[in-house]
């Protein structure tokens, strides 16, 4: 059973029982399948951050990543199972890395760090951003907009991510360094072919459909 | 008397659903690595 399937059957039953117009029954299983999938992924992310004792670094990790890939997009899997599999690997591994290796950092060092992440994501925003998503065709206007929102959110990062160092919160800076590093490797070329070459591998066992989107860039 | 109460029931859940329907077609891709496939007619 599918997060699709699970969807489908779902709007069909609910749409039976608030005799919804036959048109919307697909939109509703649009909207079911972002809210399954969005609560399966949130609380297996959280359960599993708790249990590594990494919550507070997970949580500012999904925070960072989540609002510039909302801006930026960027390389997708074709399949949900696929994608909850990199989504929770991502985010763990970017808060047990903070966790675990702030200690070796000085803060001058980590805010060098935060400067470099904060150019190459500049980089990244100005020569790819808005990466392209699936079904979500950007006019040329739109592009701009979203490509100048996601340079604006750099700047409120940096500050941000530069107060936490200064206040001896290393590892939430250094959880939002490498979460924001991941996304814009997401929006780049290597990246789309590193995301569709895991899609590719796990298409073998893991979920339907396969990649890609590489071309699109 | 069941069908009324279903109704009243699931209403809130198909007006959520329509809602992040309605947000998730714009072109800020949520931050899921996974994409729907978008309805067919929204």
């Amino acid at each position: 059973m599918t997060l699709r399937q699970t969807a489908t059957d779902l709007s069909f039953y609910l749409a039976r029982q608030v005799d919804l117009p036959e048109k919307q029954v697909d939109s509703l299983r649009f909207g079911l399948e972002i809210i399954i999938g969005s609560l399966i992924k949130g609380i297996l992310l959280f359960v599993l951050a708790w249990a590594l004792d990494i919550v507070i670094p997970v949580v500012v990790a999904l925070l960072v990543g989540s609002g510039f890939r909302s801006l930026a997009g960027g390389a997708h899997s074709t399949a949900y199972i696929r994608c909850l599999v990199l989504s929770l690997a991502i985010y763990l591994l970017t808060g047990w890395m903070a966790t675990t290796y702030a200690f070796l950092i000085s803060p001058d060092q980590l805010v060098n760090l935060l400067f470099i992440g904060f150019l190459f994501s500049l980089l990244a925003v100005l020569r790819w951003a808005p990466g392209p998503v699936p079904g979500k065709e950007l006019n040329s206007s739109r592009h701009n907009q979203f490509k100048v929102l996601s340079l604006l959110y750099l700047f409120p990062w940096l500050g941000a991510m530069i107060y936490l160092a200064s206040q001896g919160h290393s590892s939430l800076a250094l959880a939002g360094l490498l979460a924001l590093l991941a996304q814009g490797f997401g929006l780049t070329p290597m990246g789309y072919r590193l995301i569709e070459r895991y899609d590719l591998l796990l298409s073998r066992n893991i979920g339907k459909g396969v990649a890609t989107n590489v071309s699109q860039i | 008397m069941l069908a009324r109460f279903k109704k009243l029931l699931f209403a809130p859940v198909v007006m959520v659903a329509l809602f992040v329907a309605s947000v998730g077609i714009q072109p800020a891709s949520f931050f899921l690595l996974y994409q729907p496939e978008e309805p067919r007619k929204v």
